[in-house]
């Protein structure tokens, strides 16, 4: 960079700096746009020039990582959202990967990937909710938050390490046989937490992105809405008090959630509130995609969050065969006696919006015998067979006909 | 404590925590109880016993360590019982002696993507076949591993009075699976009930 | 005082070297003849340097990533070249092949945990590893599918590499001493750890493999990333010895 472009991104910085630096007032309405982009960036200074490089060899990494879900088309809608949230100016440089994991947790680096885990598709249920999760994932790129924390942190580990040895009282000297978990990294992203204040500033830049945008800013608070009741009910039913908000990653040194959205409302421009919040769009985009991922979440065993999140995205975005089925499906597993004429009456209403769905009648035969309805299993599993002939535990289902057990 | 003592209690300390973790053998053409239940099984060929890093109803053997070759042996495994130690922060799944055959592979595909963060798993087949002179089921999968290697398994199970009996092998799908299949497949004929 | 506690550390670190060996072995018939002008493919070497700080934060530094690089590359084109060997750099691989590429290093990665673990560490040894490491066999392999790994139809061997460095500062230097003095925990001033392995294309077969946790020699410059490599290819048949 040369020392002029050098100075002109320093005044950016300082122009824009005060502005961001402190949490922003619930009194200061809108947040307002934001700051112009400084153009094609190069990293300055031992630090960030290091920590790009190791970004380039993670994303040589991730890219050919089995732990890609390698779906160009969605890659693709992904980066329009970005664009149309952020403005196509400054969506350009950045490359959009899909990590396939169940959990809600997206990233930026800072050379410009950014990394959205699959989970995030069931917890945002439009455009304008994933405008803002990635506008605010692209408000700490471009404020190099990772370049701070990533100070932060080293010095923030220094006090922890010796705190680990003063109170030690037992030998720890096993080493890691297994030098490939320095990879593992390069996947997920280097976990990073930052300051609450960095928090807000990104949630400020996020909400500024949408308010400048063609789409519905009112949404960005729904996120948080959903992701807390989504733990409330994780917990509840794991007998918990108190929901463990700490345990997803996105949330990990958060402003309190509820207080982010209350922010988030209030910043949200008021003459934006009748724009479209994409929803139709946005469904329709990640439809193909929705049985893995929904089979992905209600096989983490988490009865509680998993109906919350099902049951938010039907009411919402309007129930479908493949929702109904997840359910049916997570009532099935979840084993309970009880839980059976629940799976019965989902799997019902998934046949009902789609009487072709082989899977749905699987689920129903199984429950059906569980529940002592002898006949009608059979008779649905027999279905099944006959809509999927080839099914993977076809020779199975037909023994169990047979034999009956 | 003098200065000299703490000192000296640290060395103990280090002396004492040295890993003695011993293997034991287990010989070719020698029949052996196996989960500390009544089912034996004789191998074919010489393996190794793995102790204490499985819950109570089960037992893990290996030939090349078990990241290349895992072979797991569940027996009279009750109901309420889980497949897996139990873990901190997350709920793992529980046998259900009301639960069919039939959905044996679901379990197991849940316990191993909550106990291995395993986010990529594909059920590839499962077919009927006799375990312990009951009727079961052979079904197989695979996985991706928290080290980004694929993981193929299988497993074989029966239901007895509600209660769980299962061999189950994972190997790496490039090389080891194939290497540890005619091992497993000799233990499984071999096992029976006393 | 002083000099009790020195000692008492000198105990320490004696019975941790005692725990964590650095070895190599060689399979059974693999010999000297065997690398001379062969052809070895070298998949890309992941290598990272950065310093360590008290808290274990690696901080990457691209300089010495960069240096270090090349001065393996550099020290290990003329480690093997002087037993008549040409090196295959594999170039960067996209798509099937690099996710191909990358299974085949995983798979190699669990196997050099597995004979780190079960067949050098001594008190820890399988019992059947055992037996076979008596009898001097070093019997592990990759399988024949090795062959479909881009450029081995050229090649008639492969050299998986990794090494990893992270240089203590000083802070982590002090706390290293005082950990070792004070609680009884191991913080190692550093991580180097490097593995290396030589795999038989026909056969997918390991003809060699060093595995040392703790490895020597300062990567950031030429003379140091030539102590490495040759702890590296510690072992390696026909090698200079240092």
């Amino acid at each position: 960079m040369t020392k002029a472009r050098l100075l002109v991104f320093a005044s950016v910085l300082a122009a824009v700096g005060p502005a961001y630096a402190a949490s922003p007032p619930k009194s200061a309405g809108q947040a307002s746009l934001p700051p112009p982009y400084s153009g094609a960036y190069q990293p300055i200074g031992k630090d960030e020039i290091g920590l790009w490089q190791r970004d380039d060899e993670d994303e040589r990494i991730l890219a050919a990582s089995p732990e890609r879900f390698d779906v160009p088309p969605l890659a693709a809608y992904l980066t329009d959202v970005l664009c149309r949230t952020v403005g196509t100016d400054r969506c350009k440089g950045v490359r959009v990967y899909i990590v396939r994991s169940p959990f809600f947790n997206a990233s930026m680096t800072p050379n410009g990937t950014i990394r959205v885990y699959s989970g995030l598709f069931l917890r945002v249920h439009n455009e304008a909710e994933l405008g803002a999760i990635l506008g605010h994932e692209f408000g700490h790129f471009e404020k190099r938050h990772t370049l701070n924390a990533f100070k932060a942190e080293r010095s923030g580990r220094n006090l922890l390490a010796w705190a680990a040895v003063l109170s030690a009282t037992a030998s720890n000297f096993g080493y890691r046989t297994n030098s490939f978990d320095s990879l593992q990294i390069s996947v997920h992203g280097n976990l990073r937490h930052f300051s609450r204040d960095q928090e807000r500033e990104a949630d400020y830049m996020g909400i500024g992105f949408l308010n400048a945008s063609n789409l519905r800013p009112q949404s960005a608070a729904q996120v948080w809405h959903t992701v807390m009741g989504e733990q409330e009910h994780s917990a509840a039913v794991r007998g918990l008090k108190r929901p463990d908000f700490k345990g997803v990653a996105f949330f990990a040194d958060h402003p309190p959630e509820a207080e982010r959205a209350e922010s988030l409302e209030l910043l949200a421009a008021p003459e934006g509130a009748t724009r479209s919040d994409g929803a139709a769009d946005y469904v329709r985009a990640i439809a193909p995609y929705l049985p893995a991922f929904l089979n992905d979440q209600i096989k983490l065993n988490d009865f509680g969050g998993s109906d919350y999140l099902i049951q938010a995205m039907g009411d919402t975005c309007g129930w479908t065969a493949p929702l109904y089925f997840a359910r049916g499906e997570l009532y099935r597993l979840h084993g309970n006696p009880r839980d059976m004429p629940n799976a019965i009456g989902f799997y019902e209403r998934a046949i009902g919006a789609d009487s072709t769905m082989a899977g749905a009648y699987r689920g129903l035969g199984l429950a059906q015998l569980r529940s002592g309805l002898i006949e009608p299993g059979r008779a649905s599993l027999k279905t099944y067979l006959q809509l999927d002939p080839g099914a993977k535990d076809a020779a199975m289902i037909s023994t169990l006909l047979e034999s009956g057990h | 404590m003098t200065k000299t003592g703490f000192v000296a209690a640290t060395i103990a300390c280090i002396l004492v925590a040295t890993p003695v973790q011993a293997h034991k053998l287990e010989e070719a053409n020698v029949a052996v109880r196996v989960a500390k239940s009544k089912m034996s099984v004789t191998p074919e060929r010489a393996w190794n016993g793995i102790g204490g890093r499985q819950g109570k109803q089960s037992e893990v053997w290996t030939i090349d360590g078990e990241q290349l070759n895992e072979l797991i042996f569940f027996a009279d495994v009750r109901g309420g019982a889980t497949l897996a130690p139990k873990m901190k922060h997350v709920t793992l799944p529980t046998w259900d002696e009301k639960m069919l055959l039939v959905e044996l592979p679901e379990l197991v595909e849940r316990n191993y993507r909550v106990t291995r963060q395993v986010t990529e798993f594909t059920q590839i087949s499962s077919k009927p076949q006799t375990f312990l002179g009951r009727d079961g089921i052979a079904f197989e999968y695979e996985y991706v591993n928290a080290d980004g290697l694929h993981v193929r398994g299988i497993a074989v199970a029966t239901i007895i009075d509600g209660a769980l009996y299962m061999i189950n092998l994972n190997a790496p799908r490039l090389n080891y699976f194939e290497r540890s299949k005619a091992a497993f497949d000799a233990i499984v004929a071999s096992a029976k009930l006393d | 005082m002083k000099s009790a506690r020195l000692l008492a550390a000198a105990v320490v670190l004696a019975s941790m070297a005692a725990l964590v060996e650095a070895k190599s072995a060689v399979r059974d018939g693999f010999t000297e003849e065997q690398v001379h002008n062969k052809r070895i493919l070298v998949f890309r070497p992941s290598v990272q340097v950065g310093s360590q700080s008290a808290g274990g934060t690696v901080t990457p530094n691209a300089d010495w990533t960069a240096q270090a690089r090349n001065n393996i590359n550099t020290s290990l084109t003329a480690q093997l070249g002087d037993l008549g060997n040409s090196l295959i750099e594999v170039p960067e691989l996209y798509g099937d092949n690099a996710a191909k590429v990358r299974e085949y290093q995983a798979l190699f990665a669990a196997l050099a945990g597995s004979v780190i673990e079960y067949q050098f560490e001594k008190g820890n040894r399988l019992p059947t590893k055992k037996r076979e490491s008596k009898e001097g066999i070093f019997d592990w392999s990759l399988g024949d599918g090795v062959i479909q790994l881009p450029g081995a139809n050229d090649a008639d061997y492969a050299l998986f590499i990794f090494d990893s460095d992270a240089y203590g500062t000083t802070g982590r230097k002090i706390l290293q001493v005082v950990a070792i003095l004070g609680a009884g925990i191991a913080v190692k001033s550093g991580d180097h750890r490097g593995y290396a392995g030589l795999v038989d294309l026909r056969t997918g077969n390991v003809l060699w493999m060093n595995a040392d946790p703790s490895m020597g020699g300062d990567v950031r410059n030429p003379e140091g990333a030539d102590k490495r490599v040759r702890e590296m290819l510690a072992g390696f048949p026909g090698a200079k010895k240092k």
